[in-house]
């Protein structure tokens, strides 16, 4: 077990500034995917890097079926680190579903952040009839699981483990980190059903902090319809196109995603609009 | 493209960070049923179905992009025409002209992936049955501990791990004996681990009566239990399976219906001697008066004068009321087997007093409780002496039940002229003092004494010891 919340969310502090920025990654992937972005901030503010428990070196053994079967679980991961390394006046930076943890963690502690980046996110990716264009259908969400579960045949001996509840497991952790961004298997197909399945539209009017939601073109998990959605529901909310395509602007248009970001922090980004 | 590579088989596709495909090879064109100039500039997701796109943008770029390579990566393409096709990919990256690029290779996977397919349909159908099982030993009133072949936890249950102590996360992995520590109620010795029995015999054990299991805690629990080896196919033994429970209840209602037991067995003895004591109550009654009835004959030849049969019958009476007391005091499960003495005199006292003629009766008791006998011996002494007190004195009556010491004292008096000189009860005829003499000194063990009083009048006086509760009632 983890003795701090330090370890158990595997949390990295880096650079010289004193206003914090915290990054979260998305569901798929760990603190690793911010690499590309983090440097770039590194002299003006202080970095907080995390892992959701039950992704990347987090502690396994502290995740918890019930506390993570909604997002709120995850909300109360970047609470516990906040509080924990005494934040205030934090710049939240999540990818993709983080965008929505983010937004829940700043409802129920709005003291703690100053703004929220939303990189590529939605609030729900299932389509809604009649108007809602979320980008999938559920089917589309059995079949990543489908995949997912392929893609982790080969874990299958470390599922009893983690099931079983006994961490003493030598050469689990290694083998983890040699696979897809170091995710239990078990874990990653209940965070992939709370992030698909969930829909966080009702809260978006709460989120008491100014946002700047990053839309690329053609992103196939985040379509420009849902970041238009969520540009009209989000309370003071800046609307960013970004020329990058997919994704994970972060990753393949790092550059650009940097540019958008000091844009909007030195406030010459669209405001409001 | 080189010609072997183009004619290669396995696909090949280059593509840009931002996902345009830069190149790609026959085999791979062949497969997706597509001329080259269709995909150069493309994005590569569009030869991708939907499932395949999420994991292409949340798991397979994002790991190529921090990793440079990836391999061994199931996803599915989806031709022009026909059903999707299985692929696992291998992936690296390299730079050309300062610009990231990305190459894959392309196995389709048909077979292995029916085989993975029925592999996952196996796992699945494996842990529905694992959730059966673990679900049905969670719920289970019984405690269940599991071992491996050499003994060592591999499972409890929630109730093993109330009864042990030991939560199953802490037991794993440890030796049965560590956990299951028992000891033979009787002997106080240590028993043999049922595992152990197990392995070595090699079939079901029961546990000996009187096993006490100690907790992590120390606290000590009577459990029975049996354990039974756990088999593979070729019946090699894999475990062992331990199923025991606290057996605190049952010994409860076991010692519970024991000692109901003795209270019946006691109740009856209780009943018995009750039933025997009434027929004797009954049989003396009867004799007492025919006794009565005797003592008429003797004295009263052929003749017997109203007055006695009066007598007779206010004996009688006086028989009843102890008797009406005693049901009474039964009904309301009192003592039946002694009367007090207050509540017999107050019952017998207006039945005497319409006996003296209109001469006053006066009375006191002191209450205590007496056996029955001695109160029927009490009752008719006091209507004898009343009734004498009537017929031979003159004046006022009184009456007394005192206690000295440890003797009972029936005193009555008169006002009349006493006893002459020369009185003997035993020659005294027809002054029914027999009857009195016999009662008094053989059913009371007592003593008479005949008096005058020195203010004049007669004064009768029995005295007899008092039985005490627990002395023998004959």
């Amino acid at each position: 077990m983890a003795h701090t919340i330090q370890e158990r969310n595997n949390v990295t502090v880096l650079g010289n500034g004193e206003q914090a920025m915290l990054f979260a990654h998305g569901f798929g992937c760990d603190q690793n995917m911010w690499r590309f972005i983090t440097p770039a901030f590194e002299a003006d503010y202080k970095i907080v890097l995390l892992d959701y428990v039950g992704s990347g070196k987090s502690d396994l053994t502290a995740y918890s079926p019930e506390r993570y079967s909604s997002l709120d679980g995850y909300a109360q991961d970047i609470l516990d680190v906040c509080s924990e390394l005494d934040l205030t006046n934090v710049i939240f930076v999540g990818h993709s579903v983080s965008g929505v943890i983010g937004m829940l963690a700043a409802i129920r502690e709005p003291e703690r952040f100053a703004n929220l980046i939303l990189v590529s996110p939605s609030p729900r990716y299932l389509n809604e009839e009649p108007d809602y264009v979320g980008g999938f259908e559920k089917a589309d969400i059995e079949g990543l699981l489908t995949m997912m579960e392929k893609n982790y045949m080969g874990w299958a001996q470390y599922l009893a483990p983690v099931v079983m509840g006994n961490p003493e497991q030598p050469g689990l952790k290694q083998e983890l980190e040699a696979s897809f961004c170091s995710t239990d298997p078990v874990i990653a197909r209940r965070f992939a059903q709370v992030t698909f399945f969930g829909d966080n539209r009702s809260d978006l009017p709460k989120v008491p902090v100014p946002s700047l939601i990053l839309q690329c073109t053609e992103d196939l998990i985040a379509p420009v319809e849902v970041g238009r959605y969520l540009h009209r529901h989000l309370p003071h909310s800046s609307l960013v196109m970004l020329d990058a395509m997919g994704h994970c602007p972060h990753m393949s248009h790092p550059e650009e995603t940097i540019r958008a970001i000091k844009a909007y922090l030195n406030g010459s980004a669209p405001v409001g609009n | 493209m080189d010609s072997l590579l183009d004619t290669a088989p396995c696909g090949f596709l280059s593509f840009s960070d931002d996902g345009t495909i830069l190149a790609s090879n026959a085999t791979l064109r062949k497969w997706l049923g597509c001329a080259e100039g269709a995909l150069i500039g493309q994005s590569v997701e569009k030869l991708l179905p939907v499932a395949s796109r999420i994991f292409y943008q949340t798991h397979f770029f994002p790991l190529l992009k921090i990793a440079n390579e990836v391999e061994e990566v199931y996803m599915t393409l989806r031709p022009t025409q026909g059903s999707d096709l299985p692929v696992l990919v291998n992936a690296v990256r390299r730079t050309q002209e300062g610009v990231a690029v990305n190459d894959c290779v392309f196995m389709v996977v048909h077979q292995r992936s029916r085989y993975e397919d029925e592999i996952l349909q196996a796992r699945r159908t494996a842990e529905e049955a694992r959730l059966w099982l673990s679900t049905t030993l969670q719920s289970i009133g019984d405690a269940v501990i599991a071992t491996d072949a050499e003994g060592k936890i591999v499972f409890l249950n929630p109730v093993a791990e109330a009864l042990t102590g030991w939560r199953q996360s802490e037991a794993l992995g440890r030796p049965l004996d560590e956990i299951f520590i028992i000891f033979n109620e009787e002997t106080g010795l240590s028993v043999e681990s049922p595992v152990a029995k197990v392995l070595r015999e090699k079939r079901v054990v029961g546990l000996a009566n009187h096993t006490i299991l100690i907790s992590r805690d120390g606290t000590h629990c009577p459990i029975d239990d049996s354990g039974a080896p756990i088999r593979s196919l070729s019946g090699e033994i894999l475990g062992v399976v331990l199923v025991f429970r606290d057996f605190t209840e049952r010994q409860t209602a076991e010692k519970a219906l024991r000692e109901q037991q003795v209270q019946i067995v006691a109740l009856n003895h209780h009943l018995q001697r009750a039933m025997t004591e009434t027929h004797h109550r009954v049989k003396n009654n009867l004799q007492v008066i025919s006794a009565l009835v005797d003592i008429q004959l003797q004295t009263g030849g052929e003749i017997v004068p109203s007055s006695e049969l009066v007598r007779l019958s206010q004996h009688i009476r006086g028989l009843a009321v102890i008797h009406d007391l005693l049901t009474h005091q039964t009904k309301q499960g009192g003592e039946a087997e002694r009367l007090s003495t207050c509540a017999t005199l107050d019952r017998l006292v207006p039945l005497l007093d319409g006996m003296t003629c209109g001469r006053p009766l006066h009375y006191h008791c002191t209450d205590i409780l007496l056996p029955i006998r001695h109160v029927t011996s009490l009752a008719v002494l006091a209507n004898e002496l009343v009734s004498n007190a009537t017929k031979h004195g003159s004046g006022e009556i009184g009456m007394s039940f005192t206690v000295e010491g440890n003797r009972g004292v029936l005193a009555v008096v008169d006002d009349g002229p006493g006893f002459p000189p020369d009185f003997d009860p035993t020659t005294t005829a027809n002054t029914g003092m027999e009857l009195v003499e016999t009662i008094s000194r053989f059913d009371l063990r007592g003593d008479i004494a005949f008096l005058n009083r020195p203010g004049g009048g007669a004064s009768v006086r029995v005295t007899f010891p008092i039985e005490t509760e627990g002395e023998a009632v004959s």
